[in-house]
Order: C-alpha cells, then structure tokens, then sequence
C-alpha cells in the first residue's frame, strides 16, 4: 500500500540484474585490459634486460665462494647449533670439517617454516 | 549542611549515564543502549582473546562502547544521516558538526569525506609486491572472477528492497534499494576499506554494520574457505604443481602502476582515489628512490589513520540503527557475498585449468578475494594438504593482489552508477 513510489518491482529487478552484467563486464574488460598490456611490457622489457638480468647473475653468484671469514661465523653457528641440540656446552664441541649436503626434505621443511612464519 | 550536600549529590547523580540508562530503562531505549555496551564487549573479547583482525576490530569495538554511553556526546551520527540535520537533506552541516560536533564527529570527518580508506590503500600499495601477478599476468582475470560475489549479493539485496524483507527499500524509491544493495555487495570484496568508501558514499546509515561484517568475515576467511575450496575442486586438481614464475625486472615493477592507473581511471574515474592512492605507494615503494616515504606511508601513516577509522566507524553504531533486522540481514548477505565470491574465483580457476591443460591449480581461484595475504594463505595450506611438496603461496598472491584492483573498480562501477 504505497510501497513502491518510483518503481515497478519487475522493472527494478530487470534494472538490476542489468547492471550486474554490467559490472562483471567492466570489471573483466579493465583487467583484461591490464592483463594484455602486462604481456606487451614484457615483450618489450625483455630484450633489454637480458643484458641486465645476465649481470645481476654473474653479481650474486660471484659472493658464493664463501670468504673465510663467513665460513668462521657458519663453523661459529654451527658448533651453537650443535652443543645445543647434544646439550653440552659450546667449548666441548669441535667442528673439523663441514660439507653440505643435497638435503631435500630440510630445505623444504626450513622454506615452508619461513612462509609459515612470514604469512 | 548535609541536605545541601545530599542534594548536589543527587543532582549530579541525576546527570550521570547511570541514571540516563536506568532512568529510562523501560520507557525510553535504555535496555538498547545496555545491549550496545554488550555487543562492544564481546567484540572486543573477539578482538583481544580471540584476535580477530584485533589492529581494526579493537578501535571499532571501542569506539561502539564509547558512542552508546549516554550523554558522552563524542559522536552524533545523525550529523551526518539525518535529513533534519542536513542542509536541504542531503549537504553535511559543516558549521554544526564544527560547533557542536565531539571528537569522533570530527574525525569522522575522515571517513565521510572520503580521506581515510584512500591513504590506507596508500600504505597498501607500499607493501604490495605485483611481481607474482606480472610475471604471470593470466592470473589477473581470477581477481576479477573472485567480484562475482559482489554483483550477486547486490541483486539478492536488490530482491529483499523490493519484497521489503527486513526494512530493506523502506522509503520505496528506486534510488535507496540500488545504494543499499551495492553497499552490501562490496563486502564480497573482501576489502573493508574498499567496503567503507562505498557504503559512507551510498549508504552511510549501514556504514558500521557492513564494516563490522566485512572485517569479521576477513578474519574467518581460514574457516569459510577452505570447505568451499575442498567442494568445488577435485584431488587431482588440487595436486597439481605450477611452474615457476618467470623473475620480474624492475623496470616492469615501475612501469606496472603507472599503467595500471591510467588503464583504471581513464575508464572508470571514480576508482581514481582507492588505485591512485594503491599504485602511487606501489610506485613509491618499486622506485626505490623514496624509501623514507614508503616507511612512513606503511608504518606510522596508516597506523594512524587505522586508529582513526576503526575508532569512528565503531563510533557510527548506534542503537538505532545497529540493533535491527537490516544488521543481521547484511551479516548474512555479507557471509553469501563471500562464499559467492570464493566460488567465483575456484570456477573460473578450473576454467583456466582446463583451458590450459591442468596447467593451473585451481586452487588460487579462491585467492582472488582481496583479503591480502589471507586468502593467498590459504591456498598454500588447502593445496600443501594434498601435496606436501606444492608451493602454492606465490602463485596465489598474483590473483591476491589482482582480487585488490578488481574490487577498488568493481567499488568504482557502483559508485559511478548510484552515487
């Protein structure tokens, strides 16, 4: 009784079922937009950086022959890690060589405890 | 002496909200207004023990108890509501809330000027990383199927305005079902700032209740999605293992939000604060250039304005409008927005999968929700279940962060049709 001042229900619904349509569409069509236009940056931001990436390589690989004195701090953590898993005291450990290993299941298990950890 | 003394005593008394409250218990609404401090409280139960969202749920939670203690005068939503408050109905009276206006009327200010979603979206965009999303650019129409949520809560409200369920479309007109069914909707994007620039444009009446809604249902996304996630996928599909993505060149990371933005604001404008605001503390932050302004933007900048929204949005719910039907009815349609919106993303991801021959693991779909890094998260999780050697988290966070933009234009759509 009076309810409907500007509008016929059916037509309201029509109306809004109208602009849904809409909305997806605008929304898939802009990031469709933004989805070809990252794929066109790409193309041609990869030739140039090719050159780059190749020197960003060759920078963060150079640092691996670890120098001695990272392989001091490393033996250091080490003999911590180890005196504290034995539960003995650091100085009654001895560290005479180290190598490492492929270990597979301990870099998984460490990399989903930082992601765990970070999110 | 001591009649004197009784009497200033009693006077006082007479003033204080204890007696507001007990005083009109019965007659007037003071049992509403006890219910009010109940609801505050259990919030902020939630919010500290149960740590929901507690950086936001906290100030929403308490500003709910400061506003409904009586006479406390900090807030007057009917400021910014009321048509007799405003001029010719529908201007803020700026020299009443300067004068007469409490605390939080005048930070509100934020809120309904539309100042504090934007500069959180800035802080965002600082600590938004797009390089898994530009490395694999597919990724992007998940953040877009993930809004399906959004378009179908709004024709669900759109129904109860026009059936009348619940005090929905009460005054009749076209207009006010539109406003309200959008404002709803966006809770589907999984994004409360996003939520609260709509609604305080559209709908500011529903303001705290769809903020309250969209924030809570934030902080549950580990117990709605994964049940979705299990539903609509199969085993093998949640098995699969994506390829690595491709590393992005810095040059990409800068070029990416200046695009983005143009892309965004040339067709829809009214996006332009919530992305400008996200790609401008991109921008800052992949530059490199303005590392002292990304600091502030992410840490002390929206800090701040996080205290003053949650604390003013809290502010705005009042007995009034907060104990009725509609509050219950928008927890509910916010919860279907949701799941609709979980659903949207996992069946265009099966799409994808299938079109690309089970290159695609379904399972990111559902991270196109934008709640960042939440529904990436639990994508990783429901994925590593099946898999334990599947390292979905990064293949997700490109939908995540897409889920960002599709619901700041999906806001955009809403606000150029009705506003």
């Amino acid at each position: 009784m009076g309810r409907y001042v500007d509008f016929v229900p059916a037509e309201l619904i029509g109306e809004g079922l109208a602009y849904t349509v809409m909305g997806l569409c605008i929304v898939f069509l802009i990031l469709i937009i933004i989805m070809f236009v990252i794929k066109a940056m790409a193309l041609f931001s990869a030739e140039k950086p090719a050159g780059e990436a190749a020197a960003v390589t060759t920078a963060e690989t150079t640092p691996e022959p670890e120098p001695e004195e990272d392989s001091l701090e490393l033996i250091a953590v080490i003999t911590a890690a180890v005196a504290a898993a034995m539960g003995t005291s650091a100085s009654s450990v001895q560290i005479r060589s180290y190598k490492k290993l492929d270990g597979g299941a301990w870099n998984r298990a460490g990399r989903r405890e930082v992601l765990d950890n970070r999110f | 002496m001591l009649n004197n003394l009784l009497e200033g005593f009693g006077a006082f008394f007479a003033k204080t909200g204890v007696a507001e409250i007990f005083g009109g218990f019965f007659a007037e609404n003071g049992y509403k207004t006890l219910i009010m401090l109940a609801i505050a409280c259990v919030l902020l139960y939630l919010a500290i023990v149960k740590k929901y969202e507690p950086l936001l749920l906290l100030p929403i939670a308490f500003g709910m108890l400061l506003a409904n203690l009586p006479l406390g005068e900090v807030m007057h939503p009917e400021y910014f509501i009321d048509p007799a408050y405003l001029i010719d109905g529908h201007d803020l009276d700026m020299n009443l809330i300067f004068h007469k206006g409490g605390l939080l009327d005048l930070l509100y200010l934020g809120v309904k000027l539309g100042i504090y979603p934007p500069l959180i979206f800035l802080g965002i965009g600082c600590m938004t990383d797009f390089g898994p999303l530009i490395s694999n650019p597919r990724s992007i129409l998940l953040g877009a199927a993930a809004q399906l949520g959004v378009f179908i809560t709004f024709i669900g409200a759109i129904l109860l305005g026009v059936f009348g369920i619940g005090g929905f479309g009460a005054d009749g007109t076209a207009e006010t079902i539109f406003k309200e069914a959008a404002s709803i909707g966006i809770i589907g994007g999984a994004d409360g700032p996003t939520a609260i620039y709509v609604t305080k444009t559209l709908a500011p009446g529903l303001l705290s209740a769809i903020a309250i809604a969209a924030y809570s249902y934030m902080a549950l996304i580990p117990v709605i999605q994964p049940p979705i996630m299990k539903a609509l996928t199969t085993k093998q599909e949640r098995q699969i293992v994506m390829e690595q993505l491709r590393p992005v060149t810095q040059k990409e990371k800068i070029l990416f939000p200046i695009i983005v933005t143009l892309v965004v604001v040339l067709i829809v404008p009214d996006a332009a604060p919530l992305v400008g605001m996200l790609m401008l503390g991109n921008l800052i932050k992949e530059s490199g250039v303005a590392d002292r302004l990304c600091k502030t933007a992410q840490n002390e900048l929206m800090n701040i304005v996080t205290i003053f929204l949650g604390v003013t949005v809290g502010a705005t719910a009042k007995a009034e409008t907060f104990l009725t039907a509609k509050t219950i009815l928008i927890i509910v349609l916010g919860l279907v927005a949701f799941s609709v919106s979980t659903a949207g993303g996992l069946i265009f991801g099966k799409i994808m999968c299938k079109v690309t021959g089970g290159k695609v693991n379904p399972l990111i779909g559902s991270a196109g929700v934008s709640a960042v890094p939440m529904a990436a998260r639990m994508s990783q999780k429901v994925g590593q279940e099946e898999n334990p050697a599947n390292f979905l988290l990064m293949h997700a966070m490109g939908p995540n962060v897409a889920g960002v933009i599709g619901s700041a234009v999906a806001a955009g759509v809403f606000l150029a049709l009705f506003a």
